[in-house]
Formats: C-alpha cells, structure tokens, sequence
C-alpha cells in the first residue's frame, strides 16, 4: 500500500500534540508521534538521531533503541510528560533503560502490545541494507501504519518546528502542518512542562559548565555554577530541584521567538501545495471547520465521522496570561515581539483569511 | 631572614614570592600541597619559572629559583599545615611568614570548605608560625572586609555583621585570628587584584575575571535561547555608576607588602589598593561590551529588574557586592612606612580595561560563540 507521510511541526506547546491525536483518530492514519523527540534525547542529539552518509540497519536500530540519559533520567525521578504513555507494567523494559521509541510511539501504537510491537520493529528493521537515516525511519513509519493497516502516518514531535530542514531532506513528498499558537501562551505552557524544562534546562547548564553534562564528565567548571543550577547535573538530580528552579516566562517567550524566525525561514522553502499553517486560536474558535480542512489536506477525502469524532477533542483553556502581572505580561510581550513580526511578516496571522503567496492558511 | 609562604603557587602568594627574590637575598620557603617535599619543590618552582615569563620578569630570577625557593609539602587545611616538624624546626626564630593560601569560593554549598580553610586554615599557619618563633605574621585578606559600609574605609579593624557574603565573612574572622594570635602581624588588605601591570598576565580567575567570565556565559545562555539576544538585550545591573571599583594589579600588590616588610612597617593594617580606582560603570561598560552585550543600565534596587535580569543578578549576586556601597580605601598606613616608595597606582582607562578583558578571554579561549543547539 503507498503511503502518505504527514509531520505535524510547531514550537511545542501549541497545540500539535492534539492535532496529532484526531489525526491518528482518523480510520486512514497512523500515529506514530513522539519519534524524534525521543531519538534526539528532547532535540539535544539532533545529529547523531540524522547521521549523514548511509548507516546499518544495526546502527539505526541503535538510534531506535539504545537508552537515551536525559529522558530516563526524568522518568527516574518520577517526572513523566504527558506525551510519554510508556507505562512499567507494560513492559519489560523499565527505567533507566527504557528504549526511545518505547517511550511513546510504540506504546501509543499498541497499548497492550508494546513489547510485541517493538521486538516486531526490531527484526522488520534489521532486515534493512544499509542505506541513509531517512530511508531507514521511512520504512519504520510504514511499518508501523502497516501493523495497524493505515495508508498515512503521521509523526510529530514536541519542538519539531526545529528539524524542518532534516525532515524536509528526509521526506520530500511529506505534507506539512504547521501548527502556531499565540506566543505568550506558548511560552506559559513551555515554562511549566517537563520536557521543555529539561531542554532549556540542559541548555542553561552546557553554556555555564562549558560542557554537555550529559555527555562529559568534566566539571572543572562546576563552581560557575549557581546553588540552584549545580542541583540540576545529572549526578545530584532531583525532582524537587528540577520543578522548583526559576525559568522566567520571559526566556521561554524569547525561546519560542527564535523558534518562529528559524522555523518560518524553513518554511518559506516548502512549496505551497505541501505546507498547510493552522492557528490553535482558529481551531478551538471553530473546531469543525479546521478540523474538516486538516483531514482534507491529509487525506485529501472527506470524512464527516472523523470531523465529528476528532473536533471534539479541541477544548478552549482558560488563558494564563491573564495571570500576569502587568510587568511580567509587558516583558513576556517583549519577548515574543520578533516571533509575531516574522508571523507578520509573512501575513500569517490567525482569523484572516488572506490570499496567501505561498502558504494555505486556515 | 626566611621567608615561609603559604599559598606560594596561587595568585598573589606567587607575586609575593617572585617580588621577595628580586629585592631580596632571602630564602623563600612555600608550604605546598605535594605527596612530598620534592614535589612540593618542584611544583613552587615550576610555577615560578612561568610566571617569570609571563610577568617578563629579569631571567636572572630563573636562577633564583633555583637556588633560593624550595618547599614542604603540607595544606593549611591540616593541623600546623601538616608539615615534616623536623624540616619546619630549622627555621625557628628568623623566619616571616606570609599566609597567602585563602578560599576564594563564596557559594553556599562550599560553606564547609570555606571555614575550613579561610579560618581554621590560618588557625593552622598561626599554631606554625607560634612553633617556629615566627618573627612578624603577614596575613593577606581582604580590602572588600569593609562589606557593605561606603566611603572611606579607614585601615582599622573589620567590623562583624556587614560583610556580604561568606568569603567576606571568613576573611574578618581569620582577621580577627591573627590580631589574638599573639603574633606580630601585618594584615594586607588588597583591593580586587588583577593581572600584572605591564603584561595583563593573569594565573586568577577570580573578582573582575570571575565577574567577566560569568557574563560572557550568561551572554551565550541567552544567544542559545534566541541568536542575537545578548547584543538585543540592554541589561539593568544593581550598580553604583559613579562609584569607583579598586582594581590593582597583582605586582603592584607584591611591591608594596614586600616594600612593607623590607621597611620593618609596625604591626597593623594596610590596604594594598590602587590610588587611582577605576569608575565601576566604566569596568562595567568594558566587560558587557567584551561578553557582546551593549552597555548596561545601572539601577539602585533589584526590584524592577525584568525576569531575564533579575537572572542575571542572582548569578551575579557575589559580585553584586562590589558594585554597590562605593568605598575609597584609606592608604595612609602604607603611605606612612612607604612614601613615596608605595605604589603610585595606575590608571586604568577604557583601553586599558580592554586590554585587559581581551587577554583574559584569549588566554582562556572564551571567544568561543555559543553551543548552538543544533537543528
């Protein structure tokens, strides 16, 4: 069966988690979400999950399975993320061993067959020739939708707006959803969740050790380190440490910024047919209709069931900006100014329906 | 007479030893931590024959080296530093000692490590030192002892409760250890001490290095998060603009605590500062600029500092002292043995203070961009 590869991207926090829950809802997709979260160890090993020239199937399979320090170090201490539906009694594999793909696609893929799923992968994807990466998560993607008998997969990853280029490369002929969220709230959202934490976090302590705690032992720097922040490397972890350090809303709000520039950057060389932009704001204000335009995009049909079923997933949340106070909220402003100038920019906006020159915008 | 020094290999132990070699014929003795006397000897002079380079000093000195500097191995951590008794006797009677070895930590977590060795550690020298007879107790602490008072700051004893911080607080207590030790004693007070005067070289990464070097981090967390954030962000630092900030440079400190033992000053206090400070928004000007930052904003409080900010000052906070509270550091004790012998100072213009960044960021290779996450 030829099958259609769909990636949803955004910052993170905005909403592409739920999109990519009513698309795997739909009776011709397979979710195979969380991939490349996970691969990369939360975007901090981009380049070894993308190696360049062409790779063994033994060595791919490493990237799938061989147990990734920062993800394991927060399911050791208890800090489990939504998106993470990796559950102990499941599996044999427990912490601080547990496989990338084990820690969400191949859970959601087979809620009671997780093992079974992934020693099936494992002998599918040996059998591979060595050849590039993307040949070799292309045909774990269809692997997977072919398990369930789904004609579409579709992957997204928290903060996969990151690896637009790597994936384009990768997967020329996938069609795109980019899913935008109002920076403030994006940054609100980034701030208190776990996995964005750990990326800012380990960002935070890389630039002040001048080393990759997790990747080198030395400390020679260590005194550089704040009282706070010397509780964050992964030899003096713990939870409590990690969920009452200080991370502004601001640095989030700057963080998401430099998340829209890049990424629209990127963007702007997908051609129009491939790239479809949502607003979360124009999904929850009117969860029919963009919902009927996603499955159009994606599968090119229409399914009125599945608009039905999947749009009543979309829930409007109460806003934590209103929480802000008038300094915090200015700041917070402040810092997602450039991400709107570059929305702007491109007059992508949310609720204007406008005569696109490159993207289709709903 | 003999010289004993601890802290001989560090910053300014190091300077005190190569300064006491060229103005005088003494023996320099250093108390190093070492398996054994031999590599303790090895090690003094090892850094010494580097300095010589670094500082440009006369390479006569090399052979001074040679011949007039050995060492014990011993830690001032350690009960009367853990030295051989037998090879510490031979040195009773005309002996100075200078205690150099000190702490420059200041963070909560090296508490223990701090009281150990700022004040059980010159407990330590000073119970040495009584075993030996020494002849006079030169005890390097602290001008910044005067915490938080402003103005002048007369050379008197410091005053407990207005220290900031606990480096601060260990210097006055170890102060306050050597002025009952029963001891004749010189207590040298230097200012923020930075690298030497005709070279910029510098074996500290301490006070205006740790200051710069902690920004030029905070610069790339901030570039990491979003490209061009640092050069974006115009920063509001708690700072006293118009205050002044006493950097003196670590030869200019060695020649006046040697100039002050050479002219036999009395017992007491002496600040080794520079009589010509530098205005603080000036250093600060130089150091954001060196970490790629525009200049900063100086405010009076903490309280409005905008969330990136008010980051930036709880990294900064043992530096916050520094800038706040300007004080001037009374030099009329040194003036009064030295004349016109003391130091005169010098002036650190803006080139000069970016000569000095840029060595420091050189010789460390800080010039480095950021980590970039990678995409």
């Amino acid at each position: 069966m030829e099958q259609t590869p769909v990636i949803v991207l955004g910052t993170g926090r905005c909403g592409s988690t739920l999109v990519s829950r009513m698309l795997g809802m739909h009776p011709e997709a397979a979710d195979v979400s969380e991939v490349f979260s996970f691969v990369t160890d939360l975007g901090t090993r981009i380049d070894r999950a993308f190696p360049a020239g062409d790779i063994s199937a033994k060595d791919f399979w490493s990237i799938l399975a061989d147990p990734q320090p920062r993800q394991n170090l927060l399911l050791d201490h208890g800090l489990q993320m939504a998106e993470v539906t990796y559950r102990p009694s499941a599996s044999r594999y427990q912490v601080p061993l547990v496989p990338p793909i084990i820690q969400s696609m191949v859970p959601t893929a087979a809620p009671s067959g997780c093992d079974t799923l992934f020693n099936h992968l494992r002998v599918l994807m040996m059998k591979n020739p060595v050849q590039p990466v993307a040949d070799h998560y292309r045909s774990l993607f269809e692997a997977v939708a072919a398990y369930s008998d789904k004609r579409i997969w579709v992957e997204r990853s928290g903060g996969g707006l990151r690896l637009v280029e790597r994936l384009r490369a990768a997967f020329p002929d996938a069609k795109i959803v980019h899913l935008v969220r109002d920076g403030q709230a994006t940054a609100l959202s980034m701030q208190s969740h776990i996995g964005f934490r750990m990326a800012l976090l380990c960002g935070l302590l890389t630039e002040c050790l001048g080393v990759d705690p997790f990747e080198s032992d030395d400390r020679s720097d260590e005194d550089d380190l704040s009282d706070e922040l010397v509780e964050l490397l992964p030899e003096r972890f713990s939870a409590d440490a990690f969920l009452e350090f200080d991370l502004p809303a601001a640095l989030c709000g700057h963080y998401w910024s430099g998340e829209i520039i890049a990424g629209l950057a990127a963007l702007d060389r997908v051609p129009a047919n491939s790239l479809l932009t949502v607003h979360y704001e124009d999904l929850v204000h009117d969860p029919i209709k963009i919902t009927r335009q996603l499955g159009r995009f994606v599968s090119g049909t229409d399914n009125e069931g599945w608009v039905r079923y999947a749009s009543a997933l979309v829930t409007k949340k109460p806003s934590r900006v209103s929480r802000l106070t008038r300094p915090e909220r200015r700041e917070l402003d402040e810092a997602c100014a450039p991400g709107f100038a570059a929305l702007s920019s491109r007059r992508c906006t949310h609720r204007k329906v406008m005569a696109p020159s490159r993207m289709r915008i709903i | 007479m003999d010289n004993i020094l601890t802290g001989a290999t560090g910053f300014v132990g190091s300077a005190v030893a190569l300064e006491l070699l060229s103005r005088t014929k003494d023996a320099i003795i250093g108390i190093v931590r070492a398996v054994d006397d031999d590599a303790a000897t090895a090690r003094l002079r090892t850094t010494l024959h580097e300095l010589i380079g670094g500082y440009n000093l006369d390479e006569q000195l090399h052979d001074a080296v040679e011949h007039r500097v050995s060492a014990l191995a011993g830690d001032v951590t350690l009960e009367r530093c853990g030295v051989n008794t037998l090879a510490i006797n031979q040195f009773k009677g005309a002996v100075e000692f200078w205690h150099c070895a000190a702490s420059l930590k200041f963070q909560d977590r090296h508490r223990a490590e701090i009281e150990t060795t700022n004040v059980n550690g010159t407990a330590n020298v000073l119970a040495l030192a009584g075993c030996v007879s020494a002849h006079r107790f030169n005890s390097v602490s602290t001008a910044y002892v005067a915490g938080s008072r402003a103005g002048l700051i007369p050379a008197e004893p410091a005053r407990s409760g207005q220290e900031n911080n606990l480096y601060e607080r260990s210097k006055i207590a170890a102060e306050q250890l050597v002025m009952k030790s029963g001891l004749t004693y010189r207590i040298l007070r230097p200012g923020v001490v930075i690298g030497h005067s005709a070279t910029r070289h510098t074996t500290s990464d301490d006070g205006m290095y740790g200051f710069l070097r902690n920004l030029i981090k905070y610069a790339r967390v901030l570039d990491r998060t979003r490209i061009g954030l640092a050069s974006d962000h115009e920063a509001s630092l708690v700072a006293s603009p118009k205050g002044n900030l006493d950097l003196v440079p670590v030869d200019h400190v060695a020649a006046d605590a040697v100039g002050l033992a050479s002219a036999d000053a009395p017992q007491g206090i002496y600040h080794l500062t520079n009589p010509n400070s530098t205005e603080i928004k000036e250093v600060l000007d130089v150091c954001f600029d060196t970490a790629g930052f525009p200049p900063p904003r100086c405010v009076e409080q903490p309280d409005g500092l905008c969330a990136v900010d008010r980051k930036l000052y709880e990294r900064m906070s043992f530096y916050n002292s520094y800038l706040v509270n300007p004080k001037t550091f009374d030099r009329s004790t040194v003036e009064a043995v030295l004349g016109h012998r003391a130091m005169a100072g010098k002036m650190l213009d803006r080139n000069e203070l970016e000569s000095l960044c840029a060595w420091y960021v050189d010789y460390n290779q800080l010039g480095r961009q950021a980590v970039m996450a990678q995409r």
